[in-house]
C-alpha cells in the first residue's frame, strides 16, 4: 500500500536524488526511457530453488528473493524473484510486475519473466509487453521526481501458477567517485523460503560491512581469481512486522551496509570538493551582497536567510530539463530556483560575504542522530543544510524550509540529530544542538450562553508557535482564507453539526517572533442538549489536545512508538453560563506524566464561568518498546479527562429558560432584522 | 479616619471581561470563590467596621513594597484608606453586573462591573491578598494606574518635586468647570511638568466634562500633550463625549482584548457606531454585550442605548416594557430624559402613546 508522502518528505527525496546526481540526464522530460530484454550478466550466479513446503502461504508464497550486486563496471544489481499465486487475492496483488527506476542515472534491463503452470512455461516476456509510465505521485504539487515504472501486465494468471522474473538495474554516478557504498535489505514484510544476497567486487577493494537488525546469519566472505564476494543466505526468512507510528530512523527490516570509506574524514573530503564555488559572482549577485553588507550584521544575516528560503524556489519541474551539474551561486541567484545543495551553496556564499563562517552540513532527515550507527559513507545523507556560528552561538539553518520566523532567535531549527560538517576536517559527526524553543499551539475559547436554548457564541483564539507557525504560514500561502474557513467549519461541525460562521476567520502574523494568531467566531445552535427531567447538558472538549491522548492503532508492540515531537499544546475552554450554577464541587486537577509525555487536565468554576483546561507536551520523540505498555496505560488514564461535561437541572422551570430567546423573537418580529445565526 | 473613609473616588468606568491567565496552567482552588464572597458582603454592608476589617497594615506595607519598591508605613496605611474610599464609592452602584477573580502572584485580582439603571458603569480590578483576603488596591480601568500607584507617583513626582500647588490650581478650576481658566493656568506650567504622565492623569481625574466648546478645548489640549501615554479607557471615552467618534473607535481598538470585549465597552462602541450611522454594526455589537448579560437588565440597557441613538422608537418601547416586566426596572420621565440621546424618543408619537401605560 503506498502512502501519500508529505510535501516535506517529497522535498527530501528530491533533494537526495539531486544530491547524488551530477550528470546530464539520459533523456529530456517527456521522453519515455527504453527498457530492453537481454540475458543476465555472466557474473550473476543461478540460485537453486528450495523445495516447496506442503503448506503454502497466502496470498503469495515467495520461494526466492535473490539480489546480486557487482561493482565491476559501475554498480549493477540483478534481482531475481519467484513466487506462487496461492489464492485469488494473490492473483490480484501479484499479476503486475512493476519495477521503478530513475532513467536520469539508471538503466533497466529485463532478463526473464516466465509464468509456470504444472511444470510448463505458459508465458514468457516479449518486448511489446513492457509498458513504461511516469510514476509521479503528486503532480498537483509540482513534485516531479523523475521516476518511471516499467509495468508488465500478466494475463490469464490462475491460482497455482508460479511467476519467475529477473531484471537488472545498472547506473553509476560519477559524482560518487570510485568509492563503493551500498545498502540492501536482508528481510521483508513477507516470508521467503530463501532470501539471498551476493556482492561481487574486485579483490583489491577494501570494503567494510555491517549488519543491522536482529538477524542470526553470517556474512560469508570469499576471494578468488581477482574478485571477492560477500554472501548472505537466509533460509525461511520470516515476515518482518511493520507496526504503525514508527520513528523515522527505525527500520523494521534487517539490512546490510557496505562501504569503502575508512573514515568520516574521507567522506568530508569527498563532499568538500562538491561544494566549492568555482566561478566568479555575477554583477547582480555582487550588488545584492553589497546591499546586505550595508545593513547591520544580524539584520543582513536574517535577510539573507529569508531571501534564500522564500525567494529561491525549490527545484520542481525543472529536474528533468536542467543539467544536474552543480549550480553556482550566481546561477541560482539569477534563475531564482535550486535544490537543497544549490540553496545551501548560495546561502553560505552570502553569509561568508558577511564574514560569517558558514559551511554545508550533511544530514539525514530519517535517521537523524542514528547515522552515527553507520560505517562512514556518503550514502548516509539525504539532505544538506547550512551551519554557521555567530557570537559564539551555533546555528543550523535549513534553506529549503519556507516561511520561517524572520528573526534569527525565532527561527525554528529542525533537530536533525547529527551532521557531517563538510569543511570541518574533524573526522567525526557533529551533534546538532538545537536551542530550546516553543513549538505548539495555545488555544483559548470562550462560549457565551445567554440562556439554555438559544445559540451560543463561540470565539476561538489560537496562537501558533515555532514549526507550528511555519507550517500554518505555508498553508496560508498556498490556500485562500475562504478555504481555510471552510476546513475549520467542517472540523467544528463534527462536534456541533449546526455551527455557523459569525465573523470571518482572521489571521495575524508576527513573523519576527514567529507567532501566528488566528481568531474565529461562530454561532452554535445545538450546544445545549436536552437531558432528563427538564435538564440541559453541555460538553466542553479539548479536541486539539485529545487527538494526541489516544492509543495507537497497534497497541501490543514489538517496535518503538513515535511521538509527534517537539510539541506543546494547551487548550482552555470557558463557558459563560446564563446564570450562577455552582459547579465548584466538581472542580479537579489531574496530571499524567512519564519520561515521554506530560498531560494535564483541570476544571474550575467561578461565578458563571466553567473553565476546562487541557495541556499536552511531548518530552521525547519516541517511546522505547519496553516502555510502551506503561506509557499506553498512562495515555488511557489521561484520555478519560479529555473533556468536561455538565448538566444543569430543571432549567425548564427557570425563569431565564427562554427569556433571551423570547426577547429576540419579539424584536425580530417587530423589526424584521435577524439578530442571531446568519445575522446582522 | 472617618474623613478618609468618606473620601469618594469617582469612577468613570470602562470595562472588559476578565481574561483567564494564559501563562500558567489552571490551578483549581475553592478559595477563588471566597475572594468574591468577601467583597460582595462588603458591597452589601459597607459600614465602617466591615471596611476596616478588610484592610491590614502589614498587607498594605508588603504590597507597596512589592509593587512600588516603597518602604513607607505611613504611605501604606494611606493607600489602604484610599482603597476603602473607592469601595464605598463602588458600593453605591445599583447592580453588580459581572465579577471574576483570577490569581496573580500572591494576590487575587477581582474584576467587577458595576452599573446604574441608566447605563453608567464602573469597571474595576480590586486587589486582595491571597492570605486572609485583605484589600490592598483598587484599579479603575478608566485610568492609567491603580489608586496606590497613582498616589505613590503623585507623592514622588508632584508633591516631593514641589509642583503640587501649581497643579492644584488647575484641578480646582476643572472641578468648578472653569475650563478656560484651567487652560490658562495649565499653559503656564513648566514644560517638563506638562510632559509628566502623572500630571496628565491628575488632571484627567479632575475633569468634570468635555462637552461644550470651552471644555472641549482643554480636553483636546490635554489629549494632545498626552498622546503617547496610554490612559486606559479614558481617552476613548473623552473622544466619545466630544463627538469625535472615529478617534474614539480607534482608541477602543487599542485596548487589551479582555477589556475591549467586555459588556460596558461593547456598549460604548455600539453607541459610537450608532452615532456614526452604522446601525447594523451598532446592533451587532450591542447583541454581543447582551449575550454576555442576558440574565440581567444590563445587557438590555445596551440595546436601549443603541435604540435611542438610532431613533428606533418601536425598539425602545419594547425594551422599556421588557425591562419593566422582567426586571422591574422602570424609569421616571425625568430619568428617561436624563438618558443620553433620548430627546427624539421623548418627542415621538410612540412615546406619546406609550407613556401613560408605562408610567402607570
Amino acid at each position: 500500500m503506498s502512502k501519500k508522502l508529505s510535501i516535506m518528505k517529497q522535498l527530501y527525496i528530491l533533494c537526495a536524488i539531486v544530491l547524488m546526481v551530477w550528470f546530464n540526464p539520459v533523456r529530456a522530460l517527456g521522453e519515455r526511457p527504453d527498457v530492453t530484454i537481454s540475458s543476465a550478466p555472466a557474473w550473476a550466479s543461478k540460485q537453486s530453488l528450495p523445495a516447496l513446503p506442503e503448506s503454502l502461504r497466502k496470498p503469495l508464497h515467495y520461494r526466492l528473493v535473490d539480489r546480486q550486486v557487482s561493482d565491476a563496471a559501475g554498480v549493477t544489481a540483478v534481482s531475481h524473484n519467484r513466487f506462487v499465486f496461492t489464492d485469488a487475492a494473490g492473483v490480484q496483488e501479484g499479476s503486475t510486475v512493476r519495477v521503478r527506476f530513475n532513467p536520469a542515472y539508471q538503466q533497466l534491463v529485463f532478463h526473464n519473466v516466465t509464468v509456470w503452470r504444472d511444470g510448463k512455461a505458459v508465458y514468457q516476456l516479449a518486448a511489446q509487453d513492457i509498458k513504461v509510465i511516469n510514476a509521479e505521485e503528486d503532480q498537483k504539487n509540482n513534485m516531479y521526481l523523475g521516476l518511471f515504472d516499467a509495468l508488465i501486465l500478466l494475463q490469464d494468471i490462475r491460482v497455482g501458477d508460479e511467476l519467475d522474473y529477473s531484471y537488472s538495474l545498472s547506473g553509476s554516478n560519477p559524482v560518487l567517485g570510485e568509492r563503493f557504498s551500498y545498502f540492501d535489505n536482508l528481510g521483508w514484510g513477507v516470508a521467503v523460503d530463501l532470501l539471498s544476497f551476493k556482492l561481487t567486487l574486485p579483490d583489491d577493494k577494501q570494503v567494510a560491512h555491517k549488519v543491522f537488525g536482529n538477524l542470526n546469519t553470517q556474512v560469508q566472505h570469499q576471494q578468488s581469481e581477482g574478485t571477492q564476494t560477500f554472501t548472505v543466505k537466509v533460509e525461511n526468512s520470516i515476515a518482518h512486522t511493520v507496526e504503525n507510528e514508527l520513528p523515522g530512523w527505525f527500520s523494521p527490516f534487517p539490512y546490510i551496509q557496505f562501504t569503502e570509506f575508512n573514515s568520516w574524514l574521507e567522506v568530508q573530503s569527498w563532499a568538500a570538493e562538491l561544494f566549492q564555488v568555482k566561478t566568479e559572482h555575477s554583477p547582480e549577485l555582487k550588488a545584492y551582497i553589497n546591499e546586505l553588507k550595508a545593513l547591520p550584521k544580524q539584520q543582513a544575516i536574517e535577510q539573507a536567510i529569508t531571501f534564500v528560503q522564500d525567494e529561491i524556489r525549490y527545484l520542481g519541474l525543472e529536474l528533468g530539463v536542467n543539467s544536474h551539474q552543480p549550480n553556482m551561486p550566481h546561477q541560482v541567484f539569477e534563475k531564482r530556483f535550486g535544490d537543497c545543495k544549490d540553496k545551501t551553496l548560495l546561502l553560505n556564499t552570502l553569509l561568508r560575504a558577511l564574514d560569517v563562517d558558514a559551511q554545508p552540513a550533511l544530514v539525514s532527515t530519517d535517521k537523524r542522530a542514528h547515522i552515527s550507527e553507520y560505517l562512514p559513507t556518503h550514502s548516509a545523507f539525504n539532505h544538506v543544510i547550512t551551519h554557521f556560528t555567530l557570537d559564539g552561538e551555533a546555528y543550523w539553518v535549513d534553506p529549503t524550509i519556507n516561511y520561517q520566523g524572520s528573526r534569527l532567535s525565532s527561527l525554528h531549527q529542525p533537530d536533525y540529530g547529527s551532521a557531517l560538517l563538510v569543511d570541518s576536517q574533524s573526522d567525526a559527526l557533529t551533534e546538532v544542538n538545537i536551542k530550546p524553543a516553543r513549538h505548539g499551539i495555545d488555544i483559548n475559547e470562550m462560549i457565551v450562553a445567554p440562556d439554555y436554548v438559544s445559540p451560543v457564541q463561540w470565539r476561538i483564539e489560537s496562537q501558533y508557535y515555532g514549526w507550528q507557525a511555519e507550517r500554518l504560514r505555508y498553508q496560508l500561502a498556498s490556500s485562500q482564507k475562504k478555504v481555510f474557513q471552510e476546513h475549520s467549519l467542517n472540523y467544528y461541525a463534527q462536534f456541533y453539526p449546526g455551527v455557523q460562521v459569525k465573523t470571518p476567520i482572521s489571521f495575524s502574523d508576527n513573523r519576527r517572533d514567529n507567532v501566528i494568531t488566528v481568531v474565529e467566531s461562530y454561532w452554535v445552535p445545538d450546544f445545549w442538549q436536552p437531558g432528563e427531567n427538564g435538564a440541559a447538558e453541555f460538553y466542553l472538549s479539548a479536541g486539539n489536545v485529545s487527538q494526541y491522548v489516544k492509543l495507537p492503532q497497534t497497541v501490543r508492540r514489538k517496535q518503538p512508538l513515535a511521538k509527534a515531537y517537539p510539541l506543546s499544546l494547551s487548550q482552555r475552554v470557558t463557558l459563560l453560563m446564563p446564570a450562577d450554577v455552582d459547579f465548584s464541587a466538581l472542580a479537579y486537577q489531574k496530571s499524567f506524566a512519564d519520561p515521554y509525555v506530560q498531560i494535564d487536565s483541570a476544571m474550575e468554576y467561578d461565578r458563571r464561568r466553567v473553565t476546562f483546561h487541557a495541556r499536552y507536551e511531548a518530552l521525547q520523540e519516541f517511546v522505547p518498546v519496553e516502555a510502551v505498555p506503561a506509557h499506553l496505560s498512562k495515555i488511557k488514564q489521561a484520555n478519560k479527562y479529555s473533556g468536561f461535561g455538565g448538566t444543569v437541572m430543571e432549567v425548564e422551570t427557570n425563569p431565564n429558560y427562554t427569556l433571551f430567546k423570547d426577547f429576540i423573537n419579539q424584536l425580530e418580529n417587530k423589526t424584521k432584522m435577524k439578530f442571531v445565526g446568519e445575522s446582522l | 479616619m472617618k474623613r478618609l473613609l468618606s473620601l469618594l473616588v469617582l469612577i468613570c468606568v470602562l470595562s472588559g471581561c476578565a481574561s483567564t491567565n494564559k501563562a500558567t496552567f489552571l490551578e483549581t482552588s475553592t478559595t477563588i470563590y471566597e475572594a468574591n464572597k468577601k467583597l460582595e458582603y462588603l458591597f452589601k454592608n459597607p459600614d465602617e467596621d466591615v471596611l476596616l476589617a478588610m484592610i491590614d497594615r502589614h498587607a498594605s506595607e508588603a504590597y507597596v513594597k512589592n509593587e512600588l519598591g516603597v518602604e513607607d508605613p505611613k504611605f501604606a496605611m494611606k493607600s489602604a484608606y484610599i482603597s476603602i474610599g473607592a469601595i464605598i464609592g463602588l458600593a453605591s452602584f445599583e447592580h453588580i453586573v459581572y465579577s471574576h477573580s483570577r490569581e496573580v502572584g500572591d494576590y487575587w485580582l477581582s474584576r467587577y462591573i458595576f452599573s446604574h439603571n441608566n447605563g453608567t458603569f464602573a469597571l474595576v480590578d480590586i486587589t486582595l491578598t491571597k492570605q486572609d483576603y485583605r484589600l490592598v488596591d483598587v484599579n479603575n480601568l478608566s485610568y492609567r494606574s491603580s489608586l496606590v500607584h497613582f498616589f505613590a507617583e503623585y507623592d514622588q513626582q508632584v508633591k516631593s518635586a514641589g509642583h503640587e500647588e501649581a497643579i492644584a490650581v488647575v484641578t480646582e478650576h476643572l472641578e468648578k468647570k472653569a475650563s478656560k481658566l484651567a487652560l490658562e493656568k495649565y499653559q503656564q506650567l513648566p514644560g517638563e511638568v506638562k510632559t509628566l504622565p502623572i500630571v496628565h492623569e491628575t488632571l484627567f481625574r479632575a475633569l468634570e466634562t468635555c462637552e461644550g466648546e470651552q471644555h472641549q478645548l482643554f480636553c483636546e489640549t490635554l489629549l494632545t500633550d498626552s498622546e503617547n501615554v496610554h490612559h486606559g479607557l479614558l481617552k476613548a471615552n473623552l473622544f466619545r463625549s466630544m463627538g469625535q467618534y472615529q478617534q474614539a473607535l480607534t482608541k477602543f481598538e487599542d485596548l487589551p482584548e479582555d477589556i475591549r470585549s467586555s459588556p460596558p465597552i461593547l456598549m460604548e462602541k455600539a453607541m459610537v457606531h450608532a452615532h456614526l450611522g452604522h446601525k447594523r454594526e451598532a446592533f451587532a455589537i450591542a447583541l454581543d454585550g447582551l449575550y454576555q448579560n442576558a440574565g440581567s437588565a444590563y445587557g438590555y440597557l445596551i440595546m436601549l442605548q443603541v435604540a435611542l441613538i438610532t431613533d428606533e422608537h418601536d425598539y425602545t418601547v419594547e425594551l422599556l416594557n421588557f425591562m419593566k416586566e422582567t426586571f422591574e426596572i422602570q424609569f421616571s420621565e425625568q430619568q428617561l430624559a436624563d438618558i443620553t440621546n433620548s430627546e427624539n424618543f421623548m418627542k415621538s408619537t410612540q412615546y406619546a402613546q406609550f407613556k401613560q401605560v408605562y408610567q402607570s
